[in-house]
């Protein structure tokens, strides 16, 4: 597991931001996709956090920085963004 | 039929309220236990009822926001929660059982002291009684918003604001207030404010819940499944789970989110317009009755759309079962829970006959009440015949 730090689109990671409840990430889930940003939700890494089962994953890794701001201006309750490497293959056959 | 028996539970709600609960009952996986789509969709539904509510009742945040069944459980929460032993509470005669009987429950089982304040016979608070309780020094005032017998709403900003000045906390019942009349826990200075879901909110039974300022520490008062944080041997302490513990009644709270979404579209506002036109038509009516009694209603600051009263010396429940049987007409007789306000008002022994309107009542409804009320009281006491 790589630790938090500059997007890698070409790699294969998946950014999540992590949060403490149900509660703040669905403020927050909702408060990215309104400002436009490609996310869903998605289980927690399990080697970053073991407590809420519930993370918001990113479909598009160049959005993280931005999205790091937004939450920032807006006190969003995201306690973390993290990088996980192997957790998504690009190139995978998506078809078999 | 003709409802008016809205204090006890709103019979009338939107259509979109039902809809939400069939939906959810076909749709919903369990709230906060997986990431799944079915969990996803009731977590959604659920968090769209919190964000509702605290826009709704001024609460900080949604996760200030935590669901119980009713009201009675909200209230026992914030009383079991913030009452250590040994401290003490205020309360008033208008409360209804679901705070005193906690609070009773305190005093004879953790040592807890409970002072009451009056109610006098125009159903106003007592200030002054009012005043001597806080000078005991309580940790808790416990006090209604608006009297579930007679509607009487009393003047919670300036209540709250002296127990905070008396070094208490100030928790409000808005069972009869929620959705009935502009209600913002920010605003009237409230810490904790418990509501039920299934009366002006429109919800289905079974929904309620409290919205607690950012202040405020309420310890648990059913531990259990959260959700999160498995490994801990003790419930979180971090709201809402703090005060949830097992699965909450999502489709309920489908139904309750879909009931705030109606109020928030109509105003609270237009509503108590209308639900207050509607209370002082029938009380005008009723008035002229030979026979009616008004109990209170024009002792506290204003009215939630409540008008109780008697007939003669006739037993309420008597007045009641006629109007049911003769006209298909639902009110509530009795003692309303509320037997301190009952010993106040003088109608211990007859209890008394409860008219509550709702947003779904007409002026038509309300002629046709006035019409019926004297039909029985002309029956029962023989005057006016």
């Amino acid at each position: 597991m790589m630790g938090a730090g500059a997007p890698d689109a070409a790699s294969n990671v998946q950014w999540y931001a992590l949060v403490d409840s149900a509660t703040e990430g669905f403020a927050a889930y909702q408060a990215l996709r309104a400002a436009g940003f490609d996310v869903r939700i998605a289980p927690a890494p399990r080697g970053v956090q073991a407590c809420c089962g519930m993370s918001i994953a990113f479909g598009d890794p160049a959005e993280v920085e931005a999205a790091r701001d937004v939450a920032a201006e807006r006190g969003l309750a995201i306690t973390e963004f993290v990088q996980v490497a192997g957790s998504r293959d690009a190139r995978r056959d998506r078809f078999c | 039929m003709m409802y008016f028996d809205n204090a006890a539970t709103t019979l009338q709600k939107p259509p979109e309220v039902a809809e939400a609960v069939a939906h959810a009952l076909t749709s919903f996986g369990g709230v906060g236990r997986g990431v799944h789509p079915a969990s996803l969709a009731a977590g959604m539904a659920v968090y769209d009822a919190r964000a509702r509510v605290a826009e709704l009742l001024g609460a900080p945040s949604a996760a200030r926001v935590a669901f119980t069944l009713n009201v009675t459980m909200a209230l026992n929460t914030a009383i079991d929660g913030l009452l250590a032993p040994g401290e003490g509470a205020v309360t008033t005669a208008a409360s209804h059982n679901s705070v005193l009987r906690p609070l009773f429950r305190a005093r004879d089982e953790r040592g807890c002291w409970v002072e009451v304040a009056d109610i006098l016979p125009d159903a106003s608070l007592d200030f002054a009684s009012y005043e001597r309780a806080l000078a005991r020094g309580p940790k808790l005032v416990v006090a209604t918003h608006a009297s579930n017998l007679t509607g009487d709403v009393y003047d919670i900003a300036r209540m709250a604001r002296m127990a905070h000045e008396a070094g208490a906390l100030f928790a409000l019942d808005a069972a009869q207030s929620a959705g009935a009349t502009p209600v913002d826990m920010s605003v009237l200075g409230v810490d904790v404010l418990c509501f039920t879901g299934h009366k002006s909110l429109f919800g289905p039974q079974g929904t309620g819940g409290l919205c607690v300022a950012e202040s405020v520490d309420i310890l648990p008062f059913v531990e259990g499944g959260s959700g999160v944080h498995s490994y801990d041997e003790r419930h979180p302490r971090f709201m809402p789970e703090a005060l949830e513990a097992g699965t909450v009644n999502a489709h309920g709270l489908a139904g309750l989110a879909a009931g705030v979404a109606f109020l928030q579209d109509v105003g609270v506002g237009q509503v108590h317009a209308h639900v207050s036109r509607l209370a002082d038509a029938f009380e005008a009516g009723a008035r002229d009755i030979p026979g009616v009694r008004i109990l209170g209603g024009h002792g506290g600051m204003d009215r939630s759309g409540i008008v109780a009263l008697n007939v003669g010396d006739v037993d309420s429940a008597q007045v009641a079962d006629r109007l049911a049987q003769e006209f298909d007409i639902c009110v509530r007789a009795g003692a309303h829970c509320a037997p301190l306000m009952h010993t106040a008002l003088g109608t211990e022994e007859q209890g008394a006959v409860r008219f509550s309107f709702s947003w779904f009542n007409t002026e038509a409804e309300v002629e046709a009440a006035v019409r019926a009320l004297a039909s029985v009281a002309r029956e029962l006491t023989g005057a006016g015949a």
